[in-house]
């Protein structure tokens, strides 16, 4: 909403300094978006062009001379439009435009004192001219004098954005309510009505449907259509509006001041003198204004002449009665209509405007007369109109007020400050609330353009922001219980801070396309679509977060960033469900000392043993990283591992199948995904420290030779099997493939250690026990090497 | 004199300064061994008159002890040379670059979670969070928001059908929160999580963003105290010196509805680029809940009322370390990552 600054003082006093009071409008009224003069130009003067002459060396230039009252200058002119005798607006030498200082300068050979100027070589949007060239004052500009004074354009714009609550400052008049509120100044609405002929207004005005609960019209006759006065173009062009000629002029300024929108018919295409409000016919075509054939339906307000649609009601008029130059006489209405009417008729219309944005917002029902007199007597004064005696109406709406009533001890209680009843009238007196007090409660009638008030809650809000915020003295609620995190959260953060600590934590977006959100998804499942999308890109909600990492790491390697190793701590989603999972990818050096030509590159065995110390600092224990039981999708079949508690499955890890590397345009890598409410579930805090033995440990190494497809898994299994409870670690310190044993064998060194809690175990007993796991591994087809 | 001239000959022997630990030891030998020379002599002694053998015995003692004490500092002195000459065999450039290991990083996003968190958690907040893929019931309906009411268009939302979408403000989790205490039990909790609008990405809007919310709801909590909590936040995270101010504004969940401004960091009020002149920057919305949420989530508001608030963990995190397009904050460049420690 932009309001004019000279706008608005018409309607109530401003009597503090002006950027005292932008300021306390956005602390007490609504957001303040920009504040400043409508045009920055300073120093411009009217001139009147004396004379033309053609450029001597020009075929499009001319030499104008301009008077501009201390001076008669010479000024060389390009526009098309050039006319002897217009008034015009000029820029002398040293004025400051948008697009420079102007200077004296020689055009082809003539000097020129100055530029006649377009609106757009002022800053001014070319669509208030609406004409090529240079832009003309009405007659009545007086030379000499301050161009911009002259077309009401020297003042400042207050732009204002609005929450929905608060329609009522849609209108010049509903913001002057709040600033007298503020101000605590005067308001001033009064006008007297135009002075009415004796022959009566003759349109009479029916409805034959609830959607339009109020009608009120009148008659002006003989009215002259022509440009509006300079104030009124620039009032107009102040609020957004291209100035079109008085009568159209009219009915926007007194639309913008009151809120209420008016449409004007010609009255003469009203034959036969009675309007009927209905809803449009099924499949009922008409025209509107702007030449265009709207199919209409049942649902359409329309307003007609009995027979025919003249507008469609508070969306457009139609081009049958329009206002057209020619016009003699005018049938003016001013309307309440269904909101909810004119909000799908205007979108299924596509059809926006000022009054129907308004209507589907709702109009303060107490402006619909208000803005009908004032626009009447705007017709008699700027168009001479003869205006007809009364005029026909009808009026169904309801203009009761509702009371609502509020406490001194609950506005104190809500926000925590102790008010004086005093300073509670002033506010509801500001506002120009009637309220009656009893003790200390209140009752507020509250007026019909502040429809947003209807709970003691809403005038709690009223007290409070006319009163201000800055009243209120900050104090701590007082704290009654100890704030923690959960042990789940708290073991998320665990995890985000160790990884944190050589891995980079990534957040990507969860909204993907449907072949990444699925790319790793072994089962089909409920997968999230969205109805609505902005783009394909974003239509699915991920069930990996893997292709966003992947995504990250060919960002990072555009940019010469190599070495990944993200982790991402997000959700993955299904119909049914959600789950908060870590994934992570890793490529490249995780270490090195360059200049001792180390350096340590990611493979599978780094990632498997990350996780193993993750899951050993987590208190996850009876883990499994084994083959998995089907490939897993998107990873290379040999390289990749699930991860399994008991038989449950919770999560993957492996390196980009080359397919995948394919698909995704994307370098090697490795990845894993866990779910982190299962491993959560699977963690267990420490509670009694372990009794560590007091006799030594003996070791043993085995080098053990089997077949190439053995697991080491399962080497390990078995001689734990075989192994009595004494031996306490097997661990795993070679392996080796060569001929000497056969291209189908690989042979596997077992570090193992033996110790018991309450003596020294013998030699002789190892080797027993060495025995008894070598003779139980030959009857698996393993054996130690000679 | 047999012993004196003994005695030099041990000094002098022991202080060779070529001896090393084998030599030294075959000298110990030598001099102290069964069949060395002071062995000898106390050997001898035997044959001596009783008077005379206190004398010399206290004389080849001392010769003895002597003849040990030398042979102790000489090991000595050759142990530390050795390790000395190790030690500087051993030297290294102590200014070459040491193991390159990747360097960690927490996303800015999550050290802004995790600092609000903090700091609410020390006033007595618990952690809550809900589902993302949420019921238009309690994103919407439980918050005061029916279909077509026209707040619903100040958050274009994505659907995922009729009655499910993607939550439009973590709020959502405020609800259920409430429901699940049961409408008799104080509610203290800070909600970050993720939520999502239908707005095209530039470098202030993002589809997908991190909201914090707080609900606060007991039989006395007061806008003052809201102004004090939300204080205490803006100084936590921007400066102990900066102040907030209020101004009124619009949610359906909040009545009182208000925009808080914090005074800016960089200018401190004078007006800058940052402040866009003004000397506040708006950080977040906030409210006393409104009786209608209060009474649809199972509080009676004739008994207990609330103060929510929310605010953008994008927001804060751009404002407090200068980062212009949010888009950034998803992207990961590794550059901008590794930032945050």
């Amino acid at each position: 909403m932009l309001i004019p600054i000279n706008v608005l003082k018409k309607y109530v006093d401003i009597n503090t300094d002006i950027n005292e009071f932008v300021k306390n409008f956005s602390l007490k009224s609504a957001e303040v978006d920009s504040f400043g003069p409508f045009c920055k130009v300073k120093g411009l003067v009217i001139g009147k062009i004396l004379a033309i002459k053609d450029h001597p060396d020009s075929n499009h230039l001319h030499i104008t001379t301009v008077d501009t009252g201390d001076s008669v200058d010479d000024i060389v002119c390009g526009a098309p439009n050039v006319e002897v005798d217009r008034k015009i607006i000029v820029a002398k030498i040293g004025v400051e435009l948008p697009g420079g200082t102007m200077k004296k300068a020689v055009i082809r050979g003539v000097e020129s004192c100055g530029m006649n100027c377009a609106l757009d070589e002022l800053g001014i949007d070319h669509k208030f001219q609406g004409y090529e060239g240079i832009y003309y004052l009405n007659d009545d500009a007086p030379i000499g004098a301050d161009p911009l004074e002259y077309m009401n354009l020297n003042d400042d714009v207050l732009e204002i954005e609005l929450t929905p609550n608060r329609n009522d400052l849609l209108s010049i008049i509903g913001v002057a309510y709040d600033t007298k509120a503020m101000l605590n100044s005067k308001m001033h609405l009064g006008f007297d009505n135009a002075k009415e002929e004796k022959t009566l207004a003759d349109i009479t005005v029916s409805t034959e449907t609830e959607n339009c609960m109020r009608y009120y019209s009148k008659v002006i006759k003989d009215v002259e259509i022509k440009e509006s006065p300079s104030w009124l173009k620039g009032a107009l062009m102040k609020m957004n509006i291209r100035p079109i000629n008085n009568i159209v002029d009219i009915t926007n300024y007194v639309l913008m001041v009151t809120g209420q929108p008016l449409h004007a018919f010609d009255y003469d295409q009203i034959k036969s003198k009675k309007i009927v409000v209905k809803m449009a016919k099924d499949g009922e075509v008409f025209t509107t204004l702007d030449h265009q054939d709207r199919l209409l339906t049942s649902n359409d307000i329309v307003i007609t002449d009995g027979e025919t649609s003249l507008c469609l009601g508070g969306v457009m008029g139609g081009l049958n009665s329009e206002v057209e130059p020619t016009t003699k006489n005018i049938f003016l209405e001013a309307a309440l209509f269904n909101s909810k009417c004119i909000k799908n008729t205007s979108a299924r219309l596509g059809l926006a405007s000022e009054s129907s944005m308004r209507f589907e917002k709702g109009i303060n029902p107490e402006m619909t007369e208000y803005a009908l007199n004032l626009a009447t007597k705007m017709f008699k004064d700027l168009a001479n109109g003869k205006v007809q005696k009364g005029g026909s109406f009808f009026d169904n709406v309801d203009m009761s007020t509702k009371a609502v009533k509020v406490s001194l001890k609950q506005i104190n209680s809500v926000l925590g400050r102790k008010y004086e009843k005093e300073e509670i009238e002033q506010v509801f007196s500001g506002l120009s609330f009637e309220y009656k007090v009893d003790g200390n409660n209140f009752t507020v009638f509250v007026p019909k353009r502040r429809p947003d008030i209807e709970t003691y809650q809403d005038l709690i809000e009223e007290i409070v922001r006319i009163n201000g915020y800055e009243k209120i003295e900050a104090s701590i609620p007082p704290s009654t219980s100890s704030g923690h995190l959960s042990e789940y959260q708290a073991f998320i953060r665990k995890i985000r801070h160790l990884l944190a600590y050589n891995m980079n934590e990534t957040l990507t977006y969860s909204l993907t396309t449907k072949e990444k959100a699925t790319y790793f998804d072994n089962e089909e499942y409920g997968l999230v679509k969205i109805m609505n999308p902005l783009t394909d890109e974003r239509s699915y909600m991920r069930h990996s977060t893997i292709p966003s990492l992947i995504e990250v790491l060919k960002f990072n390697q555009n940019r010469k960033n190599m070495d990944n190793f993200l982790f991402e701590i997000g959700r993955i989603y299904t119909l049914d469900s959600e789950e908060q999972i870590l994934s992570g990818l890793l490529s490249g050096t995780i270490s090195s000392t360059l200049w001792k030509l180390e350096k340590e590159e990611v493979d599978f065995f780094y990632v498997k043993g990350l996780l193993d110390s993750l899951f050993n600092k987590l208190g996850v224990k009876n883990y499994n990283i084994t083959v998995p039981k089907s490939p897993l999708k998107g990873l290379h079949p040999g390289i990749s591992a699930e991860i399994l508690i008991g038989k449950d499955r919770i999560g993957f890890l492996g390196k980009l199948h080359p397919n995948t590397m394919k698909y995704f345009d994307c370098p090697e890598a490795y990845v894993f995904e866990l779910s982190l409410e299962k491993l959560f579930k699977a963690s267990h805090p420490l509670k009694t420290v372990k009794e560590i033995s007091k006799y030594p440990q003996v070791t043993r190494d085995l080098a053990l030779i089997m077949d190439k497809d053995v697991t080491c898994e399962y080497l390990i299994n078995e001689v734990k099997r075989a192994g009595k409870r004494t031996l306490t670690e097997v661990k795993v310190f070679d392996l080796y493939t060569g001929l000497n044993i056969g291209l189908d064998k690989k042979q596997i060194a077992l570090k193992l250690t033996f110790q018991d809690m309450t003596r020294t175990l013998e030699t002789s007993e190892v080797d027993g026990f060495i025995d008894s796991i070598l003779k139980h591994l030959a009857s698996l087809n393993i054996k130690i090497r000679e | 004199m047999e012993l004196e001239e003994l005695r030099q000959r041990i000094k002098k022997d022991f202080e060779n300064t070529k001896l090393n630990l084998q030599t030294l030891s075959e000298l110990r030998a030598q001099y102290l061994g069964k069949k060395g020379p002071i062995q000898e002599m106390l050997l001898d002694m035997k044959n001596l008159p009783n008077e005379e053998k206190p004398k010399l015995g206290e004389k080849v003692n001392a010769l003895k002890t002597l003849a040990t004490e030398l042979f102790e500092a000489k090991k000595k002195e050759i142990e530390e040379r050795a390790i000395e000459e190790q030690l500087s065999k051993e030297k290294v450039d102590v200014t070459l670059p040491g193991k390159e290991i990747n360097q960690g990083s927490i996303h800015v996003l999550t050290k802004v979670i995790e600092e609000v968190e903090d700091l609410f958690i020390g006033m007595g907040y618990e952690v809550k969070d809900g589902p993302e893929v949420e019921q238009d019931l309690y994103n919407f309906q439980y918050l005061n928001i029916p279909k077509g009411h026209p707040a619903r268009a100040m958050q274009d939302t994505f659907y995922v059908d009729v009655d499910r979408l993607l939550r439009s403000q973590t709020s959502a989790v405020q609800a259920r929160t409430m429901l699940e205490f049961g409408g008799n039990k104080d509610v203290r909790i800070i909600c970050p999580g993720r939520a999502y609008r239908r707005d095209d990405d530039d470098a202030t809007h993002s589809h997908e963003f991190t909201q914090i919310e707080g609900l606060v709801v007991n039989k006395d909590v007061t806008m003052a105290e809201l102004k004090g909590t939300l204080t205490i936040m803006a100084k936590r995270l921007f400066g102990e010196d900066r102040e907030i101010r209020l101004r009124p504004s619009y949610f359906p969940f909040t009545e009182p509805s208000i925009e808080v401004d914090v005074s800016c960091f960089k200018c401190h009020g004078k007006g800058c680029g940052l402040c866009k002149g003004t000397g506040w920057i708006e950080i977040l919305g906030a409210g006393m809940v409104n009786n209608n949420v209060l009474e649809m989530c199972g509080y009676d508001p004739k008994v207990y009322q609330g103060f929510a608030f929310g605010v953008g963990a994008e927001r804060i995190a751009m404002l407090k370390y200068g980062i212009e397009d949010i888009r950034s904050l998803y992207a990961n460049d590794l550059r901008q990552n590794k930032q945050f420690k």
